[in-house]
């Protein structure tokens, strides 16, 4: 039972993501924005080894929609509390454990396919990737396997917030930090040596490592440490929000 | 077997007690209501017995297992619908209710022809693709209670199932809830503060406050408590009115501002009163007289209205009076 309560709970996140279209829409708008004006805008200006910045950034804007949409999605549970509908969940014959994991998966889907939307527009204005057309198969598995992670940090935190407001607060002492930390705007190697230890603390930093390795070749870190940071990080978040589900009364 | 059994069931939230050592036993296939004001403890109650909320001190049993000790298995066999919504609002009838059904791992096979089946009992089969939004309250709460019933429960909780509806749709919902009760032939545990629907739907009632369990009966019996007829009689003086020695009167009961008669005759009763009252120098404000209602009972055994609306049974008294005067009810 408890492989249909996970696809029945991941299967509702894709229909509501899938039936709210303005919604898809408008949360694409500020990655364009990022591209199209911050990417053109400084490519001139920020000359990076090997490609230039607006080439540099995709991997980078790709990597920030995975991280906003997982968390943001996640603490969706904090407005499900509020209407009622967590309460279905709750009292349900099924593991708490399968509500993070049901809600996971359907979130790192969902972002999974805005990322992917996202690089759909770098293709379109102009973004060509240097590596095989294959390493795009490489990096939905990439890209979903980081969402699980940055969904569990959504539903843990989701687990004790009782008031939407908070979000505003998470998003500017967490989810901003860890978007600008993570080498998603700036290389790696440019930075002071303080923040280099900062940057690998960082989960974001091993899938927009990650993501640059596959569509442009450069990266700091080799690829399977990626992969490896990446399941690291997803098992502590996933059993972090596991273990906070169970207490929720 | 009880569908029902509690022994000593307790709830504290920290130093402050909102369920006191409540005894309940609730029959298989039973309409069971639990009858109080704001804050006496039903949905805490019911959250107890849903294995919502922990155990403080005491036990419960449904369908005789342990809620502390098999959480899992209790919550399989009971269904629940909720004092606030809990549908998703953004999603179709039918897909809230296949949601549900998959999560309570009803067969593949049974699922759509089961949807169905709860969705016509309570009249919603041609609103099944529209979306929970578009509903009506009244339809959002029939469409809870199709959900509560959709997996088979051996008993269903319903934690104020008509609040805040309109008084015609309350009694269609009434109507529901009692063929529901007797076509699935399930035990039913109904909270409400609506006297008149503990009075209509309830087997037996358990009039529950402050926490504790005052009265547990049927309607019919609570009432009889208050045998003839009940005067409510506000005036300058209630303390030394309750005092008065009068001849046919079962029980008195001095209230925050008013006292109440309960008395064989009030045509004989009446005429006394005034005398003695006069007699001693207190003025009688308001009246008014009529059958005993659970109502009364209630005020009867608290000492208070159970509404937090009307403040107290001497404004209950008034406002009867502004619109009776002294016409019998
Ligand atoms: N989580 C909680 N923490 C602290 N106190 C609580 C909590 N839940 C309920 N209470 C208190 O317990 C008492 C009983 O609450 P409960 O919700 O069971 O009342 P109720 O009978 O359902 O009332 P209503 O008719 O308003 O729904 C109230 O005084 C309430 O303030
Ligand atoms: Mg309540």
């Amino acid at each position: 039972m408890g492989f249909l309560a996970i696809t029945t709970i991941a299967w509702r996140e894709i229909l509501l993501y899938l039936r709210n279209k303005g919604r898809i829409l408008a949360t694409l708008g500020a990655p364009f924005f990022y591209l199209v004006i911050l990417g053109f805008g400084l490519d001139a200006i920020l000359p990076i080894q090997g490609t230039n910045y607006f080439s540099f950034l995709v991997a980078g804007i790709m990597s920030m929609v995975i991280l906003f949409h997982s968390m943001f999605s996640s603490l969706s549970v904090v407005t499900e509390r509020q209407f009622g509908f967590l309460k279905e969940m709750l009292v349900a014959p099924i593991r708490r454990t399968d509500i993070v994991l049901g809600k996971a998966i359907g979130n790192s889907l969902t972002a999974t396919a805005q990322a992917v939307l996202v690089l759909g527009i770098a293709f379109l204005v102009g973004f060509q990737m240097t590596q095989s057309f294959l390493n795009l198969l490489w990096m939905l598995p990439l890209l979903f396997l980081a969402a699980i992670g940055f969904s569990g940090m959504g539903l843990a935190f989701a687990s004790r917030i009782k008031d939407p407001q908070t979000f505003q607060f998470l998003f500017n002492f967490l989810v901003l930090p860890l978007f600008l930390l993570s080498g998603a705007v700036f290389p790696l190697e440019s930075a002071p040596s303080w923040l280099q230890g900062i940057v690998f603390l960082d989960p974001l930093t091993y899938l927009v490592e990650g993501l640059r390795a596959l569509l442009l070749g450069l990266s700091q870190i080799p690829f399977w440490i990626s992969i490896l940071g990446i399941i690291v990080f997803d098992a502590i978040m996933i059993l972090i929000a596991a273990l906070l589900f169970r207490k929720i009364e | 077997m009880f569908a029902i059994e509690t022994q000593k069931l307790t709830k504290r939230f920290g130093s402050f007690t909102a369920v006191n050592q409540i005894d309940l036993k609730v029959q298989e296939g039973e309409l069971f209501g639990l009858l109080g004001p704001n804050g006496a403890g039903k949905t805490t109650t019911l959250s107890m017995l849903a294995t919502m909320l922990s155990v403080s001190k005491g036990k419960a049993f449904v369908n005789g297992l342990d809620v502390s000790q098999e959480p899992d298995a209790v919550r399989k066999s009971i269904g629940i619908v909720f004092q606030d919504p809990s549908l998703d609002f953004d999603l179709t009838a039918k897909e809230n209710l296949e949601f549900h059904a998959k999560l309570y791992g009803l067969p593949a096979s049974l699922r759509s022809k089961r949807i169905l089946e709860v969705l016509k009992l309570v009249e919603l089969e041609d609103r099944a693709k529209d979306l929970v939004k578009t509903f009506s309250g009244g339809m959002k709460r029939r469409l809870e209670i199709a959900r509560g019933l959709l997996h088979h429960p051996t008993v269903l909780f319903l934690d104020e199932p008509t609040l805040g509806l309109d008084p015609q749709t309350r009694r269609r919902l009434w109507k529901h809830i009692q063929k529901l009760n007797k076509k699935e032939n399930i035990a039913m545990i109904l909270t409400t503060h609506y006297m008149e629907e503990a009075d209509f739907l309830c087997d037996r009632i358990a009039i529950i406050d402050g926490g504790n369990i005052i009265a547990l009966d049927s309607p019919t019996n609570l009432k009889k408590q208050l045998k003839g007829e009940t005067i409510l009689v506000q005036s300058n003086n209630n303390t030394q009115l309750a005092q008065l020695k009068l001849s046919g009167i079962f029980t008195v009961k001095a209230l925050k501002d008013a006292v109440q008669f309960s008395v064989k005759d009030s045509n004989h009763l009446l005429p006394q009163l005034f005398q003695s009252a006069s007699k001693q120098n207190i003025q009688i404000e308001s009246v008014s007289i009529h059958q005993p209602s659970l109502e009364d009972v209630f005020v009867h055994l608290t000492g208070h209205s159970i509404r937090e609306e009307v403040a107290s049974a001497g404004e209950q008294v008034k406002a009867k009076m502004k619109y009776q005067g002294y016409v019998r009810r």
